[in-house]
């Protein structure tokens, strides 16, 4: 329905999922995983070649997640690459505020988030989903993390990441139920804050 | 050329297993995709009900739709399964699922509860601890505790939003004014990670304890109601009480009649008209497992061994 509502002028020359069924189900289960045990990394090994700057595991969780149903905000203009990617093998539909979005998708984390859909207190469910890309994704430290899903805490440490966006997410999912749930992608690895988990901020020796 | 490949792949591993001209696993990936983002949320909101598109099913709703659409849409073919009805493999919905899916997905069945990567239940949690990595899907009939307290879905769903949950602390004292204690045996609503009331589906009792804490995911569908609702790993999940009356499971003063266990959950079953009878345990897994460890309960014949019926 969305392609008939917006034409595809363009055909990319990236390709999907090899075997779109067998493909989305193994990444949906790295999500499930990720996201009902937050901090913990899975990897993708899924053999995709998507436009810069979408990496590996992006382009895995947007495969997997969006179609013609969900509404995506991405941080890179309508014409770039990725979007015509993505409208290609997804369906999905673009849209021009991030308020509107079921998915919001950052290619570079910005220093604060723009206007997003927390969700009702009684529909919590209707909040956006964002997909933070970056640098690197490890276990060393910096960040951590207690609630549902972790038996005593974990540790995260997301590059290029900033504090204040941290705080700004804390202050958010104060709301809850309201909220918003975060995907953190970088290369192939792949992890996730759900609205409940708690984050703490570590200080380092070197501040 | 991408295309083609991936049709080999596939085709290979899953043409000789699946039933020709159905989906790997009957649902379609549309569907399949709106299930897994529902699925993802009711993660993200632990005990919180998200309402999805359920679908029909081959079979009617009642018979577990609920539960098999969500393990439809997590199923892949490296996964094992193992489907109980009652804490029993052999009965006819567990027996039917299981076929079910060995002939949609081609995946590998099991009755041993260790084994299992998914298991999907129908009102029981197996008596083995289960493990992390491990999925539990649960078959709902009527996924809101409140709905026979507060029938307008629009108040329950105010109530849930503001944890507003003093009738059903009225309704279980008033069970204990009229009779002493609290009656509900199955069905017994718990609040999960200080928030949601949420109905653990009409399991006994005796499996709620169970529910807190547990190394695997729990996932729960209610296809007639058309809700998914979760509980992530180690989330606490604590059963209503009060403080002057505890919650308390069921004991029994018998032991199993076939594999001597006192331990687990057992079923009362009538052996004749003259008021005989014997306790068994309703997970038949767990039973069968002590008796093969060399068990025997006081119903066994008394000279029975196994070399006898080979």
């Amino acid at each position: 329905m969305a392609l008939l509502q917006e034409p595809i002028d363009h055909i990319p020359l990236e390709t999907g999922f090899d075997d779109p069924v067998y493909e989305s189900q193994i990444v949906f289960r790295k999500i499930l995983k990720v996201m009902s045990e937050p901090g913990t990394i899975k990897k993708i090994k899924n053999n995709l070649s998507a436009p810069d700057p979408m990496m590996k595991a992006t382009t895995a969780v947007c495969l997997t997640l969006m179609d013609f149903q969900t509404k995506v905000w991405l941080d890179l203009p309508r014409d770039s690459e990725v979007s015509k990617y993505l409208k290609f093998h997804t369906g999905l539909k673009l849209v021009e505020h991030t308020r509107d979005a079921d998915f919001v998708v950052f290619f570079s984390a910005p220093d604060e988030f723009p206007p997003l859909n927390l969700g009702t207190d009684e529909n919590p469910e209707t909040a956006a989903t964002v997909i933070i890309q970056t640098q690197s994704l490890d276990d060393t430290g910096k960040l951590k993390l207690t609630g549902p899903g972790i038996k005593k805490s974990r540790f995260l440490n997301a590059e290029n990441i900033p504090m204040s966006l941290w705080d700004q997410r804390g202050k958010v999912n104060s709301l809850f139920p309201k909220g918003i749930d975060i995907i953190l992608t970088s290369k192939k690895k792949l992890s996730a804050l759900p609205r409940t988990t708690k984050l703490e901020m570590i200080k380092t020796e070197k501040g | 050329m991408a295309a083609i490949s991936g049709e080999r792949k596939r085709s290979s591993r899953l043409k000789e297993k699946t039933l020709d001209g159905y989906n790997f696993a009957y649902l379609d990936d549309q569907t399949k995709r709106m299930i897994r983002r529902a699925a993802l949320k009711a993660v993200a909101i632990p005990g919180y009900q998200v309402p999805f598109g359920s679908r029909e099913m081959p079979l009617p709703f009642g018979w577990g739709t609920g539960g098999i659409q969500v393990t439809a849409s997590i199923i892949g073919i490296d996964d094992t399964l193992k489907v109980i009805d009652q804490g029993a493999d052999d009965t006819t919905n567990a027996v039917n699922i299981r076929r079910f899916f060995a002939k949609t997905a081609g995946v590998e069945t099991t009755e041993n509860t260790s084994d299992a990567s998914i298991i999907q239940t129908r009102h029981r949690i197996p008596e083995v601890k289960l493990k992390s990595d491990q999925i539990i899907v649960y078959q709902v009939p009527i996924p809101e505790p409140l709905r026979w307290i507060e029938p307008r879905e629009e108040e329950t769903r105010k109530m849930h939003a503001l944890t507003e949950y003093g009738v059903m602390h009225v309704e279980l004292y008033e069970n204990i004014a009229h009779y002493g204690k609290v009656t509900t045996s199955y069905n017994y609503p718990v609040q999960v990670n200080d928030h949601y009331v949420m109905s653990p589906s009409p399991i006994p009792k005796f499996d709620n304890p169970k529910m807190d804490k547990m190394p695997a995911l729990q996932l729960f569908g209610a296809g007639r109601e058309k809700r998914i609702y979760a509980v992530p790993p180690y989330t606490k999940v604590k059963s209503l009480d009060f403080d002057d009356h505890p919650f308390e499971i069921e004991s029994w003063s018998e032991c199993c009649a076939l594999c001597e266990s006192s331990s687990s959950f057992l079923d009362e079953v009538i052996t004749d008209d003259k008021g005989s009878r014997m306790f068994v345990c309703s997970d038949s897994n767990f039973c069968a497992d002590r008796r093969a460890k060399g068990h025997k309960g006081p119903g066994l014949p008394r000279k029975f061994e196994i070399k006898d019926i080979e």
